[in-house]
């Protein structure tokens, strides 16, 4: 595949930056249809210079490798989606392309799409997992009550600062491709898989991404094959780059969820048995579907030590754009809802929610799901005390109760208040099935200048993670800060360290590059420099699911946090504006402090715009037209304060990643306080008050 | 139809159709590619830019309206004194927007404190929210953009004093 | 956005002989909702587009003790740059809820009176506050009641054809005023409402009450605010129920579907509620 020399591109333009004198611009062709069989294709005469690419032009695999699904990079013979990629059209102009798209005429012999999921049936079952604990059957015999409800987590968006998209071009006899991934080996494997060439003639340089959010794991990989195949096929520099309109309707989504939950108190109101039933909505494709399910029925008991517990757990897959991961993977569906119900319990029987919490509390050595005691302490005893003095959560949840018992008989019109808590913990480096048969592997190189190089494939997302990197070396070989540098990454120079997901970054990414180091240390006075040393990871324990049980270690540690916030509702519309919130979080060793804190104060805000903002309706099977108009983010104007409080650590705790605790944290608080704030059953995020109150009136 | 007005203090002229975006125009003809194009719909700030003054969504200007007009884009606010305020205070208060909102921000404060010199903490979060952005922080955006007033402020004092 | 020609007179004059030459030609002056999708009427056709932003005549904010009077051109953002004894409060709240503050710099007050998608933003706050605006065609000018924008189902009749010029809004003071929007923020005008409630008192009496809604239609009776103005505050139970009944019947006339009455009637509840909550013990 040679071809002529292109100089390299810098390195941290953004994909919607990049321009190459002879590019490219590739436009998707999509279904029209839900379900249904592609009868007719019908493609207008084209101008000169402009080339329509199906999947027949596909020289290699027609599908995404890796993790186990078959999705195709363009639809041949059948669609699952409104939106799916059935034809690509590549040319210089946008202007014409975008003419030429819409005189494209896809023909669609439709069939009945499935779109219900929370009845499912088997055939749309895409994956099931279920775990016992103990004996939930005869718990539930002896409970003094049993308790249930159901919670659900709408789909919601990742809102990058920019749409996705790829560019590919050759560079001398290499195709190199640039997006924005969390997973650039992956991007790699994809492509050279799509074009059925060697690996070593693809390389993969990473753009800009911004905060992860979990949103750019594989499909990025799908838009580096279109624009691989533009590249190779029109011969030119290539480049795709959705709309905004586009990246919102047909680009993976947070998916869908209902967890049925159901417990069993003794008559002190001391739980003794949970059964979780989990249904995630995964749409029509979902690559991460044992990853989401996993981490959702792992927290299935959430902060709670529960002696048994029984979690089912099902991917359900529906003709809707690919749902799947967000921020808190999974873990947020579950966490949201366990935690809501615990403040419901509590409330029901009168109880202060962090007393009657301090008597399930998940603490070390508290036996989990797998049947393996918990390794490493948890903080939530601390936690509590912490958040309890910040915020004065037990005056003011009594205060608000005795209003709220009283609320019935007056009909004031000032805004109600209400304040809940919630607990979570974040499983970092989770040795979930599907990806743990990778290994990662991290490099570093101490120069004879005394600099040390750092090289992995893990992307940093922003500077905090490449603090913590830089400062973890620079503990250990006593090198200053600014000698010490994180090789751009580029697949062809770095090696693999795997997928930028679940804190592994933090968790896993930053031993090896304290192992290096170690290593180089030892070596030191004793070897010349340069001295190179390479560090591979593999998942000593991963989880093996079996009929009705998991085996193995869930994760190599957790951190725990906890949240308070703090609301009124307007009694108009049950908006709620939220007075304040208050995160107390236990990340063993703080690398940096200011970036934890901006890191957890950001990921505050887009939790609790989560809870009542982010609205993104998915009808008959499909995003709606306006849904980006109306999808909003919490503003700045909006923004309550965010308090913030790490646990004191030790020098010689590790570091533990922090960012998705917000997540994990903020929903179930905020449904406590929105609850007590409007007597409403909260029990589905977002929750929109201006609903509530329509279908209340009737 | 002839687009003439006054980009980044120099006069410059494009052909562009009176209904172009000026987004399209500053980032295709003029490869002013820090006014950023995303929701096309005036919401996300992204491509701000000032308009005879005023801050505004670029993509929300059609090119007939520019005609004679003064446009500013984060490429030319680089090149003023007010720029280095706020870089230099948004460093010192070790705030950090990143690299897609970045020059919206900047914009963004630069309009605030033509304004309002010493901003509060309410008006810095109403300005800043025409900017929506997932890493958006408020308390290190306030902090960077009270440190920049004062920056500011410091060198107009003494200037006045001068 | 196509234009196939546009125009951009430098005085009233010029804009309206323009106007008089091309009568379906788009009017524009912040040109923020220029590129929303081509209206209907529209396709195909060549489209003419006059931009008034740079006719000086019609940005302009001057003031008397009664009124503002605000050029049509005049943004948004600069309506909230007056003075708060300038600007009426409940107005002020509801254009802070429009778009960003850069937004703002474009919008202009005449233009969210003019175009359909934005209608519901300012069009009920000002029809409440008895606004005037003047629509000028050629050498003809009137001055029209804002509440005389909706016909008789409610349905907005946006003028075509007319230039608007000026908006006159009343500076009376207001015991009570309430502006809700209703639905998501960031939901466009088309899937929100907006409820609009002011009142004034004398000496335990209310003296003055108007109650606007606004969805895809407006609901105001001049007829159930006359029949509650009069009546000693705090409003009894009878006095509000009585209301109510008579908004049931009036939105059977108005042929409001069944399923959004509830709604309204609980914001009419509400507005009484929070009026007998203002009021003296």
């Amino acid at each position: 595949m040679a071809r002529d020399r292109k100089s390299p591109l810098k390195a941290d333009l953004p994909l919607s930056d990049i321009r190459e004198e002879g590019m490219v611009h590739v436009v998707t062709v999509r279904s029209p249809s839900c379900r249904g069989r592609i009868t007719a294709v019908e493609v207008p005469r084209l101008p000169r210079g402009y080339r329509a690419l199906g999947a027949g032009d596909i020289p290699g695999e027609n599908q995404l490798p890796i993790l186990g699904t078959e999705i195709p990079i363009l639809a041949r013979d059948r669609v699952s989606y409104v939106g799916e990629p059935i034809l690509l059209v590549a040319g210089p102009d946008p202007d014409v392309l975008e003419r030429i798209r819409q005189e494209v005429r896809v023909v669609v012999l439709e069939e009945e799409p499935i779109l219900e999921w929370e009845s499912f049936s088997t055939e749309q079952v895409l994956l099931e997992r279920t775990a016992i604990l103990g004996d939930p059957d005869k718990a539930f015999e002896t409970a003094a009550e049993v308790l249930e409800a159901r919670f659900r987590t709408e789909s919601q968006e990742h809102l990058y600062p920019e749409p996705q998209g790829a560019f590919a071009a050759f560079e001398y006899d290499k195709l190199v491709v640039r997006c924005a991934t969390q997973w650039p080996f992956h991007v790699r494997a994809c492509v050279r898989s799509v074009l059925g060439v060697k690996p070593q003639e693809v390389v993969v340089r990473p753009t800009p991404l911004g905060v992860p959010m979990e949103g750019r794991l594989w499909y990025p990989s799908v838009l580096a094959c279109h624009a691989a195949l533009a590249a190779v096929l029109c011969g030119k520099p290539a480049r795709i780059l959705l709309s905004r309109d586009e990246d919102f309707r047909y680009t993976p989504k947070k998916a869908r969820s209902l967890v049925a939950l159901k417990a069993g108190v003794d008559s002190q109101g001391t739980l003794s048995v949970l059964d979780a039933k989990v249904v995630l909505n995964t749409g029509a494709y979902a690559p991460l579907a044992s990853e989401l399910l996993e981490q959702a029925c792992l927290h299935a008991a959430g902060s709670l030590a529960v002696p048994n517990l029984r979690v089912r757990g099902y991917a359900v897959r529906t003709h809707t754009p690919p749902l799947g991961a967000f921020s808190g993977m999974g873990a947020a569906h579950t966490l949201f809802a366990v935690e809501a119900f615990a403040n419901r319990i509590a409330r029901d029987r009168q109880e202060d929610p962090l007393e009657w919490r301090n008597r399930h509390i998940l603490r070390k050595g508290s036996v989990l799901i797998t049947g393996e005691p918990l390794r490493d302490r948890t903080s939530f005893d601390a936690i509590g005390q912490r958040l309890k003095a910040a915020s004065d959560f037990q005056r003011k949840y009594g205060s608000n109760e005795l209003i709220r018992k009283r609320r019935s008989t007056s009909r004031s019109e000032e805004a109600p208040r209400g304040i809940g808590i919630a607990f979570g913990y974040q499983a970092n480096g989770a040795s979930l099935t599907s990806l743990s048969s990778e290994s990662f592997t991290v490099e570093a190189t101490l120069n004879k200048d005394l600099s040390l190089s750092i090289s992995t494939s893990a992307i940093a997302g922003d500077e905090g993670i490449r603090a913590i990197w830089r400062s973890t070396a620079a503990g250990i070989l006593g090198i200053p800060l600014g000698r010490i540098a994180v090789s751009e990454v580029d697949t062809g120079d770095v090696p693999d360290s795997g997928p930028s997901v679940l804190s592994r970054n933090v968790a896993v990414v930053n031993k090896l590059i304290e192992r290096c180091c170690v290593t180089i240390r030892s070596r030191r006075f004793r070897s010349p420099l340069p001295i190179s040393a390479r560090s591979v990871h593999r998942p000593r324990n991963p989880l093996r699911w079996e009929k009705e049980s998991v085996k193995g270690y869930p994760f190599e540690s957790i951190s725990c946090g906890g949240a308070v916030v703090e609301l009124e509702m307007d009694p108009w519309n049950k908006e709620p504006r939220i007075l304040g919130t208050w995160l107390c979080v236990d990340g063993g060793r703080i690398a940096s402090e200011r970036f934890a804190r901006s890191t957890l104060s950001a990921s505050t805000l887009s939790a609790l715009g989560q809870c009542f903002r982010e609205r993104l309706p998915i009808e008959a099977g499909a995003v709606s037209v306006d849904g980006y108009r109306e999808y909003g983010l919490l503003s700045l104007a909006e923004a309550p304060t965010i308090e913030i409080e790490f646990l004191p650590w030790d020098e010689t705790d590790p570091i533990k990643g922090i960012g998705e605790l917000p997540f994990l944290c903020v929903p179930a608080a905020f449904a406590a306080a929105a609850e007590q704030a409007s007597d409403l059953a909260i029990d589905r995020i977002p929750f929109i008050g201006e609903e509530f109150v329509t279908g209340e009136l009737g | 139809m002839k687009v003439d007005f006054i980009l980044n203090g120099e006069d410059v002229s494009c052909q562009a159709d009176a209904g172009e975006r000026l987004s399209r125009i500053l980032r295709d003809t003029f490869s002013l590619l820090g006014v950023k194009e995303d929701c096309r719909s005036g919401h996300c700030g992204l491509c701000l830019v000032t308009l005879n003054g005023l801050a505004v969504p670029a993509c929300l200007v059609p090119a007939f309206r520019v005609r004679g007009a003064e446009v500013v884009t984060i490429e030319g606010f680089k090149q003023t004194e007010d720029y280095e305020y706020i870089r230099k205070g948004f460093e010192k208060a070790e705030a950090e927007p990143c690299e897609f909102c970045r020059g919206a921000v900047f914009l963004s404060t630069a309009a605030l404190l033509e304004e309002r010199p010493r901003p509060e903490t309410p008006e810095i979060l109403e300005n800043l929210s025409a900017v929506f952005c997932r890493c958006h922080d408020p308390e290190s955006l306030v902090r960077g953009v009270k440190s920049a007033a004062e920056l500011r402020a410091r060198r107009m004092n003494f200037r006045a004093n001068r | 956005m196509r234009i196939d020609e546009v125009i951009v007179p430098s005085t009233l004059g010029e804009a309206l002989a323009a106007l008089k030459r091309n009568p379906d030609a788009l009017l524009c002056a912040g040109g923020t909702e220029l590129f929303s999708d081509e209206p209907a009427d529209q396709a195909g056709r060549p489209r003419i587009l006059i931009s008034l932003h740079g006719v000086p005549e019609l940005r302009h904010i001057s003031r008397t003790d009664h009124y503002i009077e605000v050029g049509s051109t005049t943004t948004l953002g600069e309506l909230l740059a007056l003075k708060a004894e300038f600007l009426p409060g409940t107005l002020r709240t509801v254009i802070r809820r429009i778009g960003t503050y850069a937004v703002r710099n474009l919008a202009t007050l005449g233009g969210n009176l003019s175009a359909p998608g934005r209608f519901r933003d300012c069009f009920p706050i000002l029809a409440c506050m008895d606004a005037l605006a003047e629509y000028r065609q050629g050498a003809a000018s009137r001055w029209v009641n804002l509440n005389r924008l909706v016909g008789n189902r409610g349905t907005p009749l946006i003028p075509k054809g007319e230039i608007l010029t000026r908006i006159r809004i009343p500076l009376t003071g207001w015991d009570l005023g309430i502006a809700h929007k209703l639905g998501l923020p960031r939901a466009n005008s088309g899937k929100t409402s907006l409820f609009v409630a002011l009142a004034r008192t004398d000496k335990r009496v209310l003296s003055d009450i108007r109650l606007f809604y606004m969805s895809d239609r407006a609901l105001r009776s001049r007829e159930i605010e006359t029949s509650i103005a009069g009546k000693r505050i705090p409003l009894s139970s009878r006095d509000m129920e009585s209301a109510l009944g008579a908004y049931a019947s009036y939105c059977a006339r108005m042929g409001v579907p069944e399923s959004s009455v509830p709604r309204f009637l609980d914001l009419v509840r509400r507005a009484f509620a929070q009026l007998n909550e203002g009021a003296p013990a």
